[in-house]
């Protein structure tokens, strides 16, 4: 029934492009079946990381829990 | 060895602690540094800094600073006024650290939906704390003057390291208010 529908109304839209309306048509399609352009994030813009390890911290927190642990297990 | 076997019996609970503790923080720190490369081939900033960055930059607007800026790039953020920009890497993120919080609440209680449900939260409590402290800098950046390299080399290391270790001291009572025994 879709089908048979949509063979009706294909000439019919065929019409309406040759029928001066061709660029309402085509501006309702616009854009409809194209992929969107990726968003590229700009590379080496930032200065250079600073030459300390910045998670060095974790190391100290690491011991800082073992021995936190440890006190927490004797009592 | 005699004592060896001495020691390790009477330390058996603090040994089970340590191998759930670096079980858990390697674990999690290889599923994190997983995402980063990922996120790199792909060809963009992993999510963690994005938001902390982001957040920070709410903080920093609330805490008075005007005309704050805020934009990103593939290696890192760059927040604040024109000129007094605070430069937000992956490494300022924090997650690393929440990560050595949530392992040692797992080694301490244990693989258990109470210690889950801590850890889950406390990644997110961590964060606060980061955002709080990186929105912080952003306004001693943008108030000028030198307490904010003061600031950045001492106070802070150790308000986000001091708030971690808060929260372990904390623990127990967090396990009673979740019903522990």
């Amino acid at each position: 029934m879709m089908i048979a529908a949509a063979l009706a109304a294909a000439p019919v839209a065929a019409w309406a492009q040759v029928d001066g309306s061709e660029s309402l048509f085509k501006a309702s399609f616009e854009g409809m079946f194209e992929a969107p352009a990726p968003v590229v994030l700009p590379q080496g813009v930032m200065e250079p990381n600073p030459p300390v390890p910045l998670d060095g911290g974790a190391i100290l927190l690491l011991a800082g829990g073992a021995v936190l642990a440890r006190k927490r297990f004797k009592g | 060895m005699e004592a060896l076997s001495i020691w390790i019996r009477s330390n058996r609970a603090f040994l089970g602690f340590i191998v759930r503790f670096l079980v858990t923080f390697f674990v999690l720190s290889f599923l994190y540094s997983l995402y980063l490369v990922v996120v790199k081939r792909n060809g963009d900033l992993d999510m963690v800094t994005y938001w902390i960055s982001r957040l920070s930059h709410e903080t920093a607007l609330f805490m008075g600073v005007a005309d704050c800026e805020w934009s990103c790039f593939l290696d890192g953020c760059y927040v604040g006024r024109e000129g007094r920009m605070v430069n937000i890497l992956e490494g300022c993120n924090g997650l690393r650290l929440a990560i050595v919080y949530a392992a040692y609440v797992i080694g301490i209680g244990g693989w258990t939906w109470r210690s889950l449900v801590q850890a889950f939260v406390g990644l997110f409590v961590v964060q606060l704390f980061n955002v709080v402290r990186i929105g912080s800098l952003i306004a001693l950046r943008d108030h000028g003057g030198d307490t904010y390299f003061f600031f950045i080399k001492y106070v802070f290391g150790v308000f986000i390291y001091g708030s971690i270790v808060l929260l372990w001291i904390l623990k127990p009572r967090i396990d009673q208010w979740m019903g522990a025994k």
